[in-house]
């Protein structure tokens, strides 16, 4: 028998959802066109071309990087950001700063991924986010140089090469809470341990772990989703009210 | 005419700040869109202002990150290039892939980008711009049925709450023992980002205006203590 969940079921996408998605949509078709703009345009005011022979090596090989680290992406970051997919894509810096500052807006927030109100969230924090950079880097350009002494100390790029752990050190401890919805999933973290055992294992025969994360998140998808569903039909993983819900952040 | 005449064309410059300027406009109207969503969904106007706030907090310190990858890639692809490249659709490492590559592929040196003859420079742009269309095309084509589809499951049964959690967890289950296997400084900083994390957690309890903070704050600390474990532990 199965199992009913408390809230009402979604039958018809949230006018705002499919709002998002026509806009997101467009926007991205519109500005994947305006980046050629850009090439194109020097092309033709400078009368300078690139031959074949100079670009199809060097489209080849990063296609061959791109695609399939693009399906892994797409899979994995879609269902956490949703609706607001189109605006991190086209302003970029996905791991490094939107999917985080997404996932931190929703806990702020009090709202689940995969809901209209998680997806409005993601998309207030990704609309920020992505001016901030933009922002930033506008008026780190205009003061390159007095700012060149700072950005190349030693510390500061130091740091930065650190920028992953210290973002996945943070979201960590957003699993192993109970969250802020009205339900939340009993012994979640045991759907994590065949994935967790298998990169473990994939790192002791000396496979770059860290290097082929982004692939190795493709098949760890569908073993999560298979080891969640035994879980659940032994009724080791359920759903059940949240005695830390204090109400969503609503009025 | 070399590379640098075009890298550092303001024509190149115009159509960057354009560019930007649109996507700018267009991130304000979805914020405006999204809040009054919000509002008429019942979220109050103080808990979007909280995400305003944690959002901008926590996007400083990753973009001044971002702002060393800019001087990092402004040595062999000038300044503009780079500007719009990190401000929106790329990222450091993809970026310094992307020209490597289309250097590689050409047989000239990256000193040639800038150095040497212009079409260098444009085969470059198109490169950079070629490869990374794969991930925009797909999300333009497949999100809007793979994210409304979990969000529908997700309120069809408690199979559906439950899948629809997996993918944030089956993310974190390969980066966090594969950080935590990489070298010492690295699992140090993951596990000072979760302590950290953790005081701020109790700290908030406390002082809860400190909520919207915690994240940023946690980045700032965890960054400026993987220096010391980097020089500790050199690898």
């Amino acid at each position: 028998m199965k199992k009913k969940n408390t809230s009402a079921p979604v039958t018809s996408i949230d006018p705002f959802v499919n709002w998002s998605h026509t806009t997101g949509r467009i926007f991205m078709l519109c500005f994947l066109a305006y980046t050629f703009v850009i090439p194109i345009t020097m092309s033709v005011v400078y009368g300078v071309w690139p031959t074949m022979s100079q670009l199809i090596p060097g489209v080849l090989a990063i296609s061959a990087l791109m695609i399939p680290t693009s399906i892994a992406e797409v899979a994995s970051y879609v269902p956490i950001v949703g609706s607001s997919a189109y605006l991190c894509y086209a302003t970029g810096n996905l791991m490094n700063l939107k999917i985080p500052c997404a996932v931190e807006a929703q806990k702020v927030a009090k709202v689940e991924q995969n809901t209209p109100e998680g997806d409005a969230i993601a998309l207030i924090s990704t609309s920020i986010s992505s001016i901030v950079t933009i922002v930033i880097l506008a008026i780190g350009m205009l003061l390159l140089m007095p700012l060149q002494g700072l950005m190349q100390n030693e510390y500061v790029q130091t740091a930065g090469n650190y920028i992953l752990p210290a973002l996945f050190g943070s979201m960590a401890m957003g699993i192993v809470g109970r969250g802020n919805a009205p339900t939340y999933v009993k012994n979640k973290l045991t759907i994590a341990i065949v994935p967790v055992i298998l990169v473990v294992v994939l790192s002791l025969i000396g496979l770059p772990v860290l290097d082929m994360a982004v692939y190795l998140i493709l098949p760890m998808i569908p073993i999560a989703i298979g080891c969640a569903r035994i879980l659940w039909k032994k009724g080791i993983v359920k759903v059940v009210p949240n005695p830390d819900y204090q109400g969503s952040g609503q009025k | 005419m070399t590379g640098a005449t075009l890298a550092n064309s303001p024509l190149l410059y115009a159509l960057i700040a354009i560019g930007l300027v649109a996507i700018v406009i267009f991130a304000l109207y979805c914020y405006r869109k999204a809040r009054a969503h919000c509002l008429e969904l019942g979220l109050s106007a103080e808990t979007i202002n909280n995400v305003v706030k944690s959002s901008i907090s926590f996007a400083i310190v990753p973009s001044i990150a971002i702002m060393v990858g800019l001087l990092t890639l402004s040595a062999t692809l000038g300044v503009a290039w780079p500007w719009w490249r990190l401000s929106v659709i790329g990222s450091l490492s993809y970026e310094l892939m992307a020209s490597g590559y289309a250097t590689d592929g050409m047989g000239v040196a990256a000193s040639q980008v800038l150095n040497g003859d212009p079409s260098i420079f444009i085969t470059v742009m198109f490169v950079m711009t070629i490869g990374v269309l794969a991930g925009p095309l797909m999300v333009a084509f497949v999100a809007k049925k793979y994210s409304t589809g979990i969000m529908k499951a997700k309120t069809a049964n408690e199979w559906g709450t439950i899948m629809s959690g997996v993918f944030f967890l089956a993310m974190l289950s390969v980066y966090i023992p594969a950080l935590l296997l990489n070298e010492l400084p690295t699992a140090l900083t993951l596990i000072t980002g979760v302590v950290v994390m953790m005081f701020f957690g109790a700290l908030t309890k406390k002082i809860p205006a400190l909520g919207n903070f915690v994240m940023a704050l946690t980045l700032i600390i965890t960054l400026c203590l993987s220096v010391v474990w980097d020089r500790l532990f050199p690898v």
